[in-house]
């Protein structure tokens, strides 16, 4: 420690018998005191005692804390004195913990203050600038608020609380003078004086009083400091050794032994201070010193030992030292070089002791010491040891420059600074990148909004509204594909429908022509009857009967013809089905089973059968008509069915009434049979024709091909439980910064200076130390202006070191306390502290700034999303969503149109067309819910709105086709069903006929054969009576049969229609023309007359003008129609010429007599035509005239206004 | 009985032959003054000479319903001369009616006895309205079913206990009037509610239990009219 040595002053004096005194004057001043806490008392007791006995100090301090309670402010104030102890113990540490105990338990602002300057004194004693800085302006804030309430401090507080302030000052003006900052720890020192006074506060009064009397802090000519200065330290002295107090009596007589030890000083002292000199002088009367020291020195070296006795005894090892090494240089200034060097020995002995006692060193402590070691060392040549204790020296000072705690500080600071300029920066980047990924992104999202925009004005180039349109069109094209298919089988269904009424009409002409023999069998019976009244048979009447039976015959012959010819005309419709469609139908019929309250069941099946799909429907649906009719309420009707592997049997059974064993024979066996007889009572009468037909269907399957021969049909019934009718049909078998380094530029070394420099260094590591002066000064004095401080520490440094080794000793002293001072000055800024504040208040304005910035980029952020991202965000949902719902429409629309243009879907037409419907209907609803609830935009509008009627335009095509179709396919339907019933009729008439004429043809004969006889004989009446029954029998027979036959005509297989008979002459026109074209241009035909519109079938009435036209279109050479009005009718003439055959017989042409059975069936359609209007008495003649023939017809007239 | 002249109108031969032998061995009053086998010849010779009676048969060539018209005609004509229609159309019901609307005096069906002397006496004698036995059969069967449904009408009434009430309501329900239209016809007094008890009491009367179930108004009514309660050739709403 440099500054030291001023205090080096030895006194030897005696305090033992001093302390009983003190003590007693200390309790009484106890006593008296109005404090009652005793633990006040014992602080007192401790704190008085620190600088006397440090022990006994600690033992009242410790009781203080023992007994004070809670957290009283008198603990508190034993901590101090606890920690005080330590720090004068250098238990630096334990002083630290110490104190942390006051600033956990106490809110006393006073013991808190003491507790600061305590740290403060660590602080500095262990080289923390921050620290003390830290704990400085603590305490500087808590004197500004207790004065703020002053008044309200008793005395005590108010004793502490000057001794607090005094102590802040005192300790700061040290530190400042360490520092070498004299004006700070001038303006320190002065600042303690308010707060000392020798009555009040002794020992605050001594510790000022030294510090004052140490040197340096008293501003003026240096005689007059000087002489000042010890007046302070003798009269500090006096007081402390009157009181005993070891402390400052051991400091005192240290720095009046270094300051008499200055020759100049103690002539100057014994002049103008004669009294006070050999008052010290008188000191150091008796002491033991060493030989060769003169008075002077000899004085000094009696004062600095007995202040090395009193440290010793005081037990302050960092005192002890440092008066050591004030011997030691007091010595040394006696040029006693060799005691000089071992009393410094034993000062390093001291302090390496704290060092291995583990205690921290003081850094300055052991500088001095190393330093006026190195200086012994150079004094008695032992140049290594100088250099090695210079070098340590030099590090130290190196590493304890005052303002190293300062720099450490700045760095510190600078280093906070730094980071929070890093933090600033970082910040700031962070701000500017998010703010251009704010930029970014919200280009991005304008961008993509405006994309959307895009995309939604352009949504009709998605790729969903394009499959929407495809489906839709290709549903379009797949329904007119449909269209076609439904309208080709609508002709063919149409032409179905033709043939079949064809072949009715046919048949009914058959069966017209089958009754013919009625009136004839009427007048055999009558003439018969008449013969039997006369009671004989006449001749005459027997001929005309046998004519009359001739003429049956020949009716019942060209029938047979007629239906040997047009045999084939009429094939059975053989097709491979599952018998699951028919019982389909029947299920649907099962109403009217219900209706009667009978149970229809028809268990579904997957049998597959070689049949004639319309009439196995007939025979099924007459056998379970059949078993409906004779099963009672609550019965129950099956239609199953069971299979071999030849053939499947359909069995319908009933629970009905039954069949007696002789009807189920006559049913099973007979072909022909009187279906009233059948059953018991009246109403279940009637199995009979139903089942014939079947036979008769069964029976043209057998004649068909072998395959067809397990075909049958058969009854088992009992009585009163019911019945089981089977039918047998041939079976199928089936199968995701850069740091600008702020590059120190370091200043351009002055080239000579630092080469001189360098040889200087050189110079004294070869020991050549006068040249190393030398050069080292010519470098000084070369050095440029401004000076480089470091080169010129350095240079004075190798100054100090060659004159060190030169025993220069004032050089040295001079060059040292030079580079000191420079060294300082180098490192040491004088604004440093308030530097550092500055640099503690940027900190503090950079944190605010900080969060000032972090809270404006954050209200930024929430604004720029508040006012802008927001209402982005908020589009593009309401965008996207808009987006998904018209893509959602879409594919709900190409689903639709897909799944109903799939082509396995199924082809029901008015189910599909209601959907079609339904997704238009929803088509215009989706857009009015998406209009209100996402579209505010006009142009979006208009742009959905057209996105949405191009979907319904594109749907509305199928739905109109849909329409269409559904229209087609009824069509269609309704015409195969006229078609299937016409045919399903045609068979059955056919099989009618076909009984009729086998199971009749017998009578005629027979009956002719009993008129031959009885011509011949003699007209027995019984024989005419047998003769009557045969012919009862025959005619009842032909009658049922006949019956049979009729009711199996369609009374409604015509409709009416209204027909121009100009369609009528084009269509005989285009017969002939297309006869003509195929036979040579034979025949011609003209057209003319009336061409009025008629009513009819016209389909029936083109059968009629081809019948016509087929009689004689072959032998004819010319055709004329005539037409011509009359009264309600019209007549149509057509009249044949050049027949190629002269004289065609027409008289008998509508009879069985006929040659064309054309004229039958042209009979027939006038027939029905007049029952079809109503209108009884159209005509039909055909009449031969001159080279030709004429037929003519007349047709029901209708007036179309009066249709209308 | 005096003698007169007739004209046989018949387009088959053997039929015609048959006809001139009835005529002759049992209707000597009868003179036949010609046969005609077509129209033209029919009118031809009724140019030529106009007979007391006609025996006119209704198919004529192709044509199996001219004799309608050639009555008519003949009739409007030729008033005096009587018509008797002589036909094979045993089954056509509807023709007979035509005939008669066409003015002919009588129907003789050529089936049972054929042509009889009283029948054909009893038109010269200017009864009108002469059928034969198959004919008069059928009627008689036509006018009992009518009669039976006429009486079978009280019969329901009484039977299901059905008053002028529940005759009007079914009756104005068949005419398709709403129940609130009922209850406001002046000799209804009974509010659309009662109507509603009245309707769900007539289907407990009308049907058995079975039937019931599901049986709406519309099959109530039907049921009326087949149990012929009311009258579906006679449905007039009552005047309001």
């Amino acid at each position: 420690m440099i500054t030291t040595y001023p205090m080096t002053m030895t006194f030897d004096g005696r305090i033992t018998y001093l302390l009983p005194s003190l003590l007693l004057l200390l309790l009484a001043s106890c006593t008296p005191s109005p404090y009652t806490d005793q633990a006040d008392c014992l602080n007192d007791m401790s704190y008085s005692l620190r600088y006397t006995d440090i022990d006994s100090s600690l033992h009242y301090a410790r009781r203080a804390l023992a007994i004070s309670k809670g957290e009283s402010d008198s603990k508190a104030e034993a901590w101090n004195n606890i920690a005080y102890v330590a720090y004068q113990q250098m238990r630096y540490d334990e002083a630290m913990h110490d104190l942390r105990h006051i600033y956990d338990g106490s809110h006393n602002q006073i013991e808190l203050l003491c507790a600061d300057v305590m740290f403060m004194k660590v602080a500095q004693r262990i080289g923390d600038g921050k620290l003390f800085f830290d704990k400085r302006i603590q305490a500087l804030r808590r004197i500004k608020r207790i004065q703020d309430s002053i008044h309200e401090l008793d005395a005590r507080q108010l004793k502490r609380f000057h001794y607090g302030c005094s102590e802040l000052h005192i300790v700061s003006s040290t530190y400042y003078y360490y520092l070498g900052l004299d004006a700070s720890a001038i303006h320190e020192i002065q600042a303690a004086s308010p707060y000392v006074s020798l009555e009040r506060d002794t020992l605050q009064w001594l510790y000022y009083s030294y510090m004052l009397g140490s040197g340096g802090l008293i501003e003026g000519d240096w005689d007059k400091v000087t002489i000042q200065e010890f007046d302070i330290l003798v009269q500090a002295f006096s007081v402390s050794r009157r009181h005993g107090i070891t402390y400052f009596e051991a400091n005192t007589l240290q720095s009046l032994a270094v300051c008499i030890c200055d020759s100049a000083k103690a002539a100057l002292i014994r002049e103008h201070l004669p009294y006070a000199y050999s008052y010290v002088v008188a000191q150091a009367a008796g002491a033991d010193v060493p030989y060769g020291l003169d008075s002077l020195h000899a004085v000094s070296y009696a004062l600095a030992d007995k202040s090395a006795r009193l440290f010793s005894r005081y037990k302050d090892l960092y005192q002890t030292a440092c008066a050591e090494r004030t011997l030691g240089e007091i010595l040394f200034s006696a040029r006693l070089y060799g005691e000089s060097l071992r009393q410094l020995q034993h000062a390093q002995y001291l302090a390496g002791s704290q060092r291995k006692r583990g205690g921290r060193t003081v850094a300055s402590w052991m500088i001095s010491i190393h330093e006026k070691l190195s200086m012994a060392y150079a004094a008695l040549d032992m140049k290594e040891e100088s250099d090695h204790h210079r070098n340590l020296y030099l590090d130290l000072l190196d590493d304890t420059r005052q303002n190293k705690e300062m720099d450490s500080r700045k760095e510190e600071l600078t280093r906070e600074l730094h980071s929070i300029y890093v933090k600033l920066l970082i910040l700031a980047i962070l701000i500017v990148c998010l703010t251009i990924l704010v930029v970014v992104y919200t280009l991005r999202v304008r961008r993509h909004t405006r994309s959307y925009y895009s995309d939604i004005l352009n949504m009709r180039l998605s790729p969903a509204f394009t499959k929407a349109m495809e489906a839709v069109s290709s549903l379009g094209k797949h329904l007119r594909d449909e269209e076609e298919i439904v309208q080709d089988e609508c002709n063919m269904a149409g032409m179905k429908t033709l043939e079949s009424k064809k072949g009715n009409i046919e048949r009914r002409a058959k069966v017209a022509m089958a009754y013919s023999i009625v009136p004839y069998l009427d007048r055999i019976i009558a003439e018969v009857n008449r013969m039997v009244a006369d009671g004989k048979a006449s001749k005459d009447r027997l001929q005309y009967v046998s004519e009359l039976l001739d003429e049956i015959m020949h009716v019942n012959h060209s029938l047979t013809d007629w239906i040997q010819i047009s045999k084939g005309d009429l094939k059975l419709h053989i097709t491979v089905f599952p018998l699951e469609s028919l019982f389909a139908i029947i299920r649907l019929g099962s109403q009217s089973f219900g209706q009667k309250g009978i149970l229809l069941t028809v268990p579904p099946t997957d049998l597959m059968v070689r049949a004639d799909k319309a009439l196995t429907l007939f025979s099924i649906n007459t056998l379970a008509d059949n078993a409906r009719k004779f099963t009672p309420e609550g019965g129950e009707v099956t239609i199953s069915c069971s299979a071999t592997d030849q053939y499947v049997e359909i069995s319908i059974v009933d629970t009905g009434i039954g069949l007696s064993a002789e009807d189920v024979q006559t049913l099973n066996e007979s072909k022909v049979y009187d279906s009233t007889l059948l059953g018991s009572g009246k109403e279940e009468k009637g199995y009979g024709f139903g089942i014939m037909n079947c036979k008769g269907i069964v029976g043209k399957y057998r004649k068909l091909s072998s395959r067809f021969h397990v075909c049958d049909i058969g009854v088992e019934s009992q009585l009163g439980k019911g019945s089981r009718f089977w039918l047998r049909l041939p079976r199928v078998m089936a199968s995701a910064l850069a740091f600008f380094v702020c590059g120190l530029s370091l200043p351009a070394r002055d080239a000579t200076s630092y080469e001189l420099y360098e040889s200087a260094y050189q110079c004294n590591v070869g020991r050549q130390y006068s040249q190393a002066k030398e050069l080292a000064s010519r470098a000084v004095e070369a050095m440029a202006l401004p000076p480089d401080t470091m080169l010129l520490v350095s240079l004075y440094n190798e100054i100090a070191i060659s004159s060190l080794a030169l025993h220069q000793w004032d050089e040295y002293a001079r060059y040292n306390a030079e580079c000191v001072r420079l060294h300082r000055l180098y490192s040491q800024d004088a604004s440093l502290a308030r530097y550092c504040m500055q640099m503690e208040k940027t900190r503090s304005d950079r944190t605010i700034f900080l969060v000032i910035l972090t809270f404006l980029s954050v209200a930024l952020a929430v604004l720029f999303y508040l006012s802008f991202l927001r209402d982005r965000l908020r589009s593009k949902t309401k965008v996207l969503a808009l987006r998904n719902r018209l893509d959602a429409v879409s594919a709900r629309v190409s689903s639709v149109a897909g799944d109903m243009a799939a082509p396995d879907a199924r082809h029901d037409f008015p189910d599909m067309s209601s959907s079609c419907n339904a997704l238009a209907g929803w088509l215009h609803e989706e857009e009015k819910a998406t209009l209100s609830e996402l579209v505010r935009d006009a142009r979006i509008s208009a742009s959905v709105h057209h996105y949405y009627s191009t979907l319904a335009d594109g749907i509305a095509e199928p739905c109109r086709q849909l329409c269409k179709l559904q229209q087609l396919t009824e069509r269609r339907d309704r015409m195969m069903l006229e078609a299937e019933r016409l045919y399903v009729s045609n068979q059955i008439l056919d099989n009618a006929l076909s009984t009729l004429k086998h199971e009749t043809m017998y009578y005629p004969a027979r009956t002719q054969q009993v008129v031959a006889s009885l011509t011949e004989g003699d007209g027995d009446l019984a024989r005419l009576k047998d003769l009557q029954d045969v012919l009862d029998y025959y005619r009842k027979i032909y009658m049922i049969l006949y019956g049979q036959a009729e009711r199996q005509m369609p009374t409604n297989a015509f409709r009416r229609e209204l027909v121009s008979v100009g369609s009528l002459f084009d269509f005989a026109v285009s017969y002939v023309q297309s006869y003509a074209s195929r036979h040579g241009g034979r025949p011609g035909i003209t057209v003319g007359g009336d061409t009025p519109t008629v009513m009819g079938d016209a389909l029936m009435l083109q059968e009629l003008l081809r019948h016509l036209l087929s009689i004689y279109a072959g032998n004819a050479a010319h055709v004329s129609f005539r037409s011509a009005r009359q009264g309600n009718v019209v007549r149509i003439a057509c009249n044949f010429q050049g027949l190629d055959t002269p004289s065609p017989c027409v008289e008998e042409a509508f009879t069985h007599h006929t040659d064309h059975t054309s004229y039958l069936i042209m009979k027939q359609i006038i027939r029905e035509l007049d029952a079809l209007c109503g209108f009884p008495g159209l005509r039909l003649e055909a009449c031969k005239e001159e080279g030709g023939v004429t037929v003519w017809f007349t047709l029901r007239c209708v007036d179309v206004t009066e249709q209308a | 009985m005096e003698h007169f002249k007739v004209v046989i109108v018949e387009d088959v031969k053997l039929e015609l032959k048959g006809t001139e032998q009835i005529f002759r061995s049992d209707i000597p009053e009868a003179e036949i003054i010609g046969t005609a086998q077509n129209e033209s010849e029919f009118w031809k010779l009724m140019r030529s000479q106009v007979p007391d009676l006609v025996l006119l048969d209704l198919g004529l060539g192709g044509s199996t319903t001219v004799g309608v018209d050639i009555c008519r005609q003949l009739k409007a004509r030729y008033p005096s001369v009587k018509v008797l229609i002589f036909t094979g159309e045993v089954l056509n019901e509807r023709l007979w009616v035509e005939t008669i609307n066409a003015g002919a005096d009588g129907i003789i069906l050529k089936t049972g006895n054929l042509l009889q002397r009283d029948d054909v006496l009893m038109v010269m004698h200017g009864r009108r309205y002469v059928f034969n036995e198959p004919f008069l059969e059928r009627l008689i069967q036509r006018f009992v079913r009518y009669v039976d449904t006429e009486t079978s009408k009280e019969d329901s009434l009484m039977e299901y206990e059905i008053d002028e009430y529940d005759e009007r309501f079914l009756r104005h329900l068949a005419l398709g009037y709403t129940k609130d239209m009922i209850a406001n016809l002046r000799q209804m007094p009974f509010g659309a509610k009662s109507l509603e008890k009245r309707q769900a009491d007539l289907i407990n009367r009308l049907f058995s239990p079975k039937e019931r179930t599901g049986v709406n108004a519309v099959r109530l009514v039907v049921r009326a009219i087949e149990l012929n309660i009311i009258d579906v050739n006679n449905l007039v709403a009552d005047e309001e």
